[in-house]
């Protein structure tokens, strides 16, 4: 029995799915759910309620019980106004992307966002989230905003792309439940997964160890510039900021020396995915270390520089590199 | 590596369905306890028993945090329910079989709410118990029962639905409530249009507690003072026209012309005889009765009936109405009847000599006295009259506790005690008749009216049982009764005002006291309107109600399509409504302070979105100081309407007349 539902529903779902999608189109990153996209169907157990109903029917005619039918039609009232309060539960409802973060393969990644109740009455348990796994929120007065994370495995690098996402509601009896498809067309960042470490380059390389601590230049000061995000704190010049309000970095020489050349063509495997994780892990120490810092890669050059920006720059080149061809081929 | 850390405040919940927590459990036990509480009196001792145990098991389950028993503890655990129920009862079908299967499916099922559909069945079986309370009992209070216990069983319902914790539980019944009042027009309108299709499909449990009340059927002189003790309405009377004077509403009830000497009973030979009803004359009076239910075949009607329109009833030979089917529902039905209409005129002969038949054995100086008294007389209505004559002028008493008598209870009434009740009057005047040689009978039935001004109708209790004697005079029958002599008041004004005389007040406790008086029978008023439109509607007053619109003779179809239209104009409106008062709405508080920003922009120029009112208010002073203290009193409003939380109405309308009120002239 449950699985002939299940085919059916798989059969029938998949083909609503589509024609939803096609009725509805993209959403736009701010969606009003506007009560013509809200579908309604009853639960099992709406379904086992209108079997009750209906004996309790069959039961007050044969025995010509007023009573009987005054309960049996009150509750067919409360089923049906049910209908009602579960559908306006959902019924303009707003949904903003609130962004989200690049992650690493292997983690997952969250999409932030807000629901948000413009109505002058409150919603109630309203489930956020994957078709097959929601959250709940449990109350959204009225003008009330809330977050709502899709959190999203991210199992490969390259691009992750949101997926259908659904909001729905079985507010207030469990008799019927509300929802909506939400496709909007958002996709996150996904960074290779960092190999565990990396080994040391060469000596035919021109640099040093990008793991290497040392830098033979930082004592000699060369100058001062503007903060960048990612500047490591003890570089700050304090004295400056207390006194200006600005705050400024002190440079270094460091000469050719401090300055890293993490290179495709130095890692030791041929393996492409091995290669990038191997590549993610030097961007990563190279970045902590807190020198200026390139990458190589066939066919183009990022840096050298550091900071939070580069870093995104360089591991987003290494999380999409060929990742449209490795799709293909899999 | 570390995760983002800037992760965002997600509540981390997932949706895997959860189990029972306490407070759903808690919302489950008390419906079921609500819901089966109805049936705890009728079912086997044993079955509370059960059920409670069960939830008890659950509770502490709950409690202890014991794991749920596993299906090869709760299969063989229903199977037993199931076999001690056909044990006790012999059948699963029955009312009370089938209140006890209930109960126990419910503390059964509650046994395994993994769940939601697991606890929502619980719910539902709660829905089915308070529906099979309607079976056994319709008075009003289980009217309240049921409201009372559809609000608390909903609330469980949006309760156990939830995922995660509980909400308060005045909240769920205001949600609940809400939801039960939104359908009420719904219910309304399927209640009244709802085609009812005359049952039973299959056949009626029997309703065992329901225990024949109001006249027995014989009478055995005696009998009746238990009767007179009663309360209990008996029926409602409406006239069409001016009521008849109290005196003359005899209601006929069971007809007696058996006396073995000692009890009168009706005879059983009177199948297929009908009576000609035609031969009366006289002005008819039009009245309808709501009769209730005493599980007997006899409907009541004024003396003597013409017309009548309860289902399958007839007039049998002894001028009584007779339902083919006993009546164990409260049935409404108009007749019309003559009053002193002198019934059939040409009876049987052979049926008229049964009449004259005096018992074989007993009662053998009243026999005596009745033949001398005829001899001393010449016509037949002459002896009659000296019969009442006898009465009125021996000193008889009425009273309700008559001394028992023995084996001739005619002759020690008559000559010794001389203390009854109307039984014992019309079974002495009977056989005195019977004696004379005249064909008599007995006719118990009740006698009298009490006027409900609130609800403008007459009752008619069981304390108003009377009877009475009629006597084949003249080609006819004629009514005497003998207990008038004896105590006219208690004919003329009923049976309180007879017993008030002698301090022996029964019949309505509140006599008397004249507020406690009007609230009971506001209480019957009440009462008699949940009979009339709730108990007794049927097909009759949806035709009543459909030719009110102008619908004269509905059919099913008329019905069924009246209903479909309604209903759906309902719904339509109802999500109408809906729309209309959940649109989201601009804050008008809002509206106005941007239209106040956009008057002002004339002064210099447009607030920046980023500028607050205080920011954009200086500016604005300071190129306008002759607006100054207007414009501070504007904003000052604005800021403490929006920033201090202050919800002042008196405030909030004089914002808004102030902001249309702005007119400041270009600088």
């Amino acid at each position: 029995m449950n699985a002939i539902a299940q085919r059916l529903n798989e059969t029938f779902g998949r083909k609503a799915r589509d024609w939803a999608r096609r009725r509805q189109g993209i959403d736009p990153r701010s969606s009003r759910l506007e009560s013509r996209r809200i579908y309604i169907l009853p639960t099992r157990a709406g379904i086992i309620y209108a079997v009750v109903v209906f004996t309790m029917l069959l039961g007050s005619m044969n025995y010509n019980n007023n009573t009987g039918f005054a309960l049996t039609f009150l509750l067919t009232g409360i089923g049906i106004i049910s209908i009602y309060h579960c559908h306006r539960n959902l019924a303009d409802v707003y949904l903003h992307f609130a962004g989200s973060q690049p992650v690493f393969a292997g983690e997952s990644a969250v999409f932030d966002f807000i629901i948000e109740n413009r109505s002058p009455y409150a919603r109630a348990q309203l489930r956020f989230g994957h078709e097959t796994r929601q959250e709940i929120c449990d109350v959204l007065a009225p003008g009330e905003r809330q977050r709502a994370g899709v959190r999203i495995d991210a199992t490969r690098r390259g691009r992750l792309n949101l997926p259908r996402l659904l909001l729905a509601t079985r507010y207030p009896l469990g008799l019927f439940r509300a929802w909506t498809w939400i496709n909007m067309d958002i996709a996150e960042v996904v960074y290779p997964q960092p190999a565990r470490s990396a080994p040391f380059y060469t000596a035919h390389h021109n640099g040093i160890a990008a793991t290497g601590k040392r830098s033979p230049g930082d004592d000699d000061f060369s100058g001062l510039r503007t903060y960048r995000a990612g500047d490591p704190p003890k570089r700050i010049a304090w004295k400056i900021l207390a006194r200006t309000g600005d705050t400024l970095i002190s440079e270094y020489f460091g000469g050719s020396d401090d300055l890293v050349w993490i290179d495709w063509c130095d890692e030791p495997t041929r393996d492409l995915e091995k290669r990038l994780s191997l590549l993610t892990r030097r961007v990563l120490d190279a970045e902590a270390a807190g020198g200026a810092w390139g990458l190589r890669l066939p066919g183009q050059t990022i840096g050298p520089d550091h900071g939070a920006t580069h870093r995104h720059r360089c591991l987003q080149a290494l999380a999409l590199y060929d990742a449209d061809n490795r799709r293909n081929d899999s | 590596m570390s995760r983002p850390d800037n992760r965002p405040a997600t509540r981390e919940r997932r949706l895997e369905a959860p189990g029972t927590s306490g407070g759903q459990l808690a919302w489950l036990v008390a419906s079921i306890l609500l819901a089966g509480a109805p049936h705890l009196l009728h079912v086997h001792p044993w079955v509370p028993v059960v059920v409670g145990a069960l939830l008890v098991w659950r509770i502490m389950a709950a409690l202890k945090r014991w794991s749920l028993p596993s299906a090869w503890i709760r299969i063989p655990l229903t199977l037993l329910g199931f076999l001690g129920v056909l044990f006790s009862y012999r059948q699963l079908s029955g009312l009370s079989a089938g209140s006890a299967l209930l109960l126990i499916m419910a503390a059964m099922k509650l046994l395994e709410t993994r769940g939601h559909r697991d606890r929502a069945i619980v719910i539902f079986i709660c829905y089915f118990l308070l529906f099979s309370t309607f079976l056994r009992e319709q008075a009003i209070w289980s009217g309240a029962y049921l409201c009372i216990g559809v609000l608390v069983t909903t609330a469980a319902l949006i309760e156990i639905s939830r995922y995660g914790p509980v909400i308060p539980a005045p909240t769920a019944m205001a949600q609940a409530s809400r939801l039960v009042l939104r359908s009420l027009p719904i219910a309304v309108l399927l209640f009244l249009l709802f085609p009812r299709i005359p049952g039973p499909f299959w056949s009626l449990p029997h309703a065992g507690s329901q225990a024949a009340t109001g006249l027995s059927g014989e009478l055995n002189p005696g009998d009746i003072s238990e009767l007179a003790l009663s309360d209990e309405v008996a029926f409602r009377v409406r006239f069409d026209a001016a009521p008849p004077v109290a005196s003359a509403l005899y209601w006929r009830g069971p007809v007696m012309e058996e006396f073995d000497g000692r009890k009168w009973t009706q005879r059983q030979t009177w199948q297929g005889a009908t009576a000609d009803r035609r031969q009366a004359t006289g002005p008819a009076i039009g009245y309808e009765i709501t009769l209730e239910p005493h599980g007997q075949r006899w409907l009541l009607a004024l003396e003597m009936p013409q017309t009548w329109d309860a289902p399958s009833a007839r007039l049998g030979a002894t001028g009584q109405l007779l339902s083919e089917m006993p009546v164990v529902r409260r049935l409404a039905y108009h007749g019309t009847s003559i009053l002193g209409g002198r019934g059939n005129q040409d009876a049987d002969p052979a049926l008229l000599d049964r009449d004259r038949l005096l018992p074989a054995i007993g009662n053998p100086r009243s026999i005596a006295f009745g033949r001398r008294l005829r001899d001393s007389v010449t016509s037949d209505a002459g002896y009659l009259q000296k019969l009442l004559q006898f009465f009125a002028g021996e000193r008889f008493y009425y009273t309700l506790r008559p001394p028992s008598l023995g084996t001739n209870p005619i002759d020690e009434f008559l000559f010794e005690t001389r203390r009854g009740f109307c039984g014992h009057y019309a079974s002495a005047f009977t056989l005195l008749a019977r004696a004379g040689g005249l064909p008599a009978r007995v006719v118990t039935g009740y006698q009298g009216a009490e006027w409900n001004p609130l609800g403008r109708y007459w009752i008619v209790r069981q304390s108003d049982a009377h009877a009475w004697a009629e006597v084949w005079i003249d080609g006819h029958w004629a009514r005497y009764d003998p207990t008038a002599m004896v105590a006219p008041d208690r004919i003329e004004y009923g049976f309180d005002a007879a017993m008030e005389r002698r301090n022996e007040t029964v019949g309505n406790p509140f006599a008397g006291n004249r507020l406690l008086m009007r609230v009971a029978m506001g209480w019957d008023a009440v009462n008699t309107g949940w009979n009339r439109w709730v108990l007794s509607f049927g097909p009759q007053t949806q035709s009543t109600l459909m030719g009110f619109m102008g619908i004269r003779h509905p059919s099913i179809e008329h019905l069924i399509v009246t209903m479909a239209v309604s209903i759906t104009g309902l719904l339509i409106l109802i999500g109408l409504l809906q729309r209309y008062r959940t649109r989201p709405r601009p804050d008008r508080l809002i509206a106005a302070y941007n239209r106040l920003c956009q008057r002002s922009a004339r002064i210099v120029r447009c607030r920046q979105p980023a500028e607050g009112p205080q920011e954009y208010l200086l500016m604005l002073c300071e190129q306008r100081p002759d607006l100054a203290d207007e414009l501070r009193a504007l904003f000052d409003m604005y800021v403490e309407l929006r920033y201090d939380g202050i919800d002042d109405k008196r405030l909030r309308r004089r914002f808004l007349a102030a902001v249309r009120a702005f007119r400041p002239a270009a600088a």
